[in-house]
């Protein structure tokens, strides 16, 4: 998904930008008053810059939209194995080693829910942190900031 | 077996979307691909799993002791909202980006009735800890299962010759309706 977006401040990688996404993809949404992002600081986002914009540049952005799909299917599948896992394997030894149930299947299931997460950080650390992050693509037209 | 009779029942027989109509919002909002179906469908599940574990231990291990059941609605609702609070923590703390570009997604796991309407249930039918978990579990599935079939029902639509006063939600509510009747053919599978 491309955007078109105006720079607000750039520092080293990064850039503010405005995006004026709301009125193209957001008028038609019936839950648009529940959006964070109708809030006071809507439409104002970080981007990569690598074409170096500056303040005041119209620019077009793109949205890695695909890659948030994959990335939260995988936090939320590796959050629910590890709760399921958690679960049973607590249910199982509990079973076997005629403890009480319930507290034993709800300790597996806290320490799967806290191995999910443990894999998560680890996962999302070791990964290029700043592969989600949208990207200037091109500069439509430079601002005024421009010596 | 009573535990897999939970499961198919909360999955088939008893769906929160197409035999209850809950959760109708993330349903058509988020359901025009199949991948932000599969995303939304695993983060309900997630979120309702956790409620099921979270309310089954107030309600009888606060609520129940102490005589406060009037209290289960207000207790449950700050449970769900303090789940997806700690979601939206957790993911800004993995992944800035992905928190920036989230947006409604997670709030809309939020206003999603069926989340509730599970706490309450499963309180109202006495489950016990696992019960209660596989109850949880199921209905987060019978939800994915929902939003993906209709996703990709919504999918092939786009390339069908629809009336113009039915396209967007007219259509997918005359489908849902429709995949609502062929669900009723489960009722009665499990007794």
């Amino acid at each position: 998904m491309e955007e078109k977006a105006v720079v607000c401040a750039s520092q080293k990688d990064f850039a503010q930008v405005n995006v004026e996404i709301k009125g193209e993809i957001c008028s038609t949404c019936s839950v648009r008053s529940l959006c964070a992002g109708q809030q006071e600081e809507k439409g104002t986002i970080t981007v990569l810059n690598p074409l170096s914009a500056r303040p005041g540049d119209e620019v077009k952005i793109k949205f890695p939209e695909g890659d948030y799909t994959k990335e939260l299917i995988r936090i939320f599948g590796i959050l629910l194995v590890g709760i399921i896992l958690g679960l049973a394997l607590g249910y199982l030894v509990a079973l076997f080693l005629s403890l009480p149930l319930t507290p034993i299947s709800l300790l597996g299931f806290l320490l799967g829910l806290l191995a999910g997460g443990a894999i998560l950080f680890r996962y999302f650390g070791r990964k290029k942190k700043n592969k989600l992050y949208p990207v200037i693509i091109d500069i439509i037209r430079k601002g005024g900031s421009h010596g | 077996m009573e535990l897999l009779a939970i499961f198919i029942s909360a999955v088939l027989i008893n769906n929160f979307v197409l035999r209850y109509f809950l959760g109708i919002c993330p349903f058509l909002g988020v359901s025009k691909k199949i991948d932000s179906a599969v995303s939304m469908g695993l983060a309900v599940t997630f979120v309702m799993t956790i409620t099921a574990v979270v309310s089954w231990a107030i309600n009888h291990w606060i609520l129940i002791p102490y005589g406060l059941d009037y209290l289960k609605i207000v207790s449950f609702i700050l449970v769900i909202a303090s789940l997806v609070q700690l979601v939206e923590m957790f993911i800004r703390k993995v992944s800035p980006p992905l928190y920036q570009a989230l947006g409604i997604y997670l709030p809309l796991v939020t206003t999603n009735c069926a989340i509730l309407f599970l706490a309450l249930l499963a309180a109202l039918k006495e489950y016990n800890f696992l019960e209660s978990v596989v109850y949880g579990f199921g209905s987060g599935i019978g939800f994915t299962l929902a939003i993906i079939l209709i996703a990709g029902i919504r999918e092939q639509l786009d390339m069908a010759d629809v009336p113009e006063p039915l396209k967007g939600a007219g259509i997918s509510l005359i489908v849902a309706g429709i995949m609502a009747l062929a669900f009723f053919g489960f009722s009665g599978m499990i007794k």
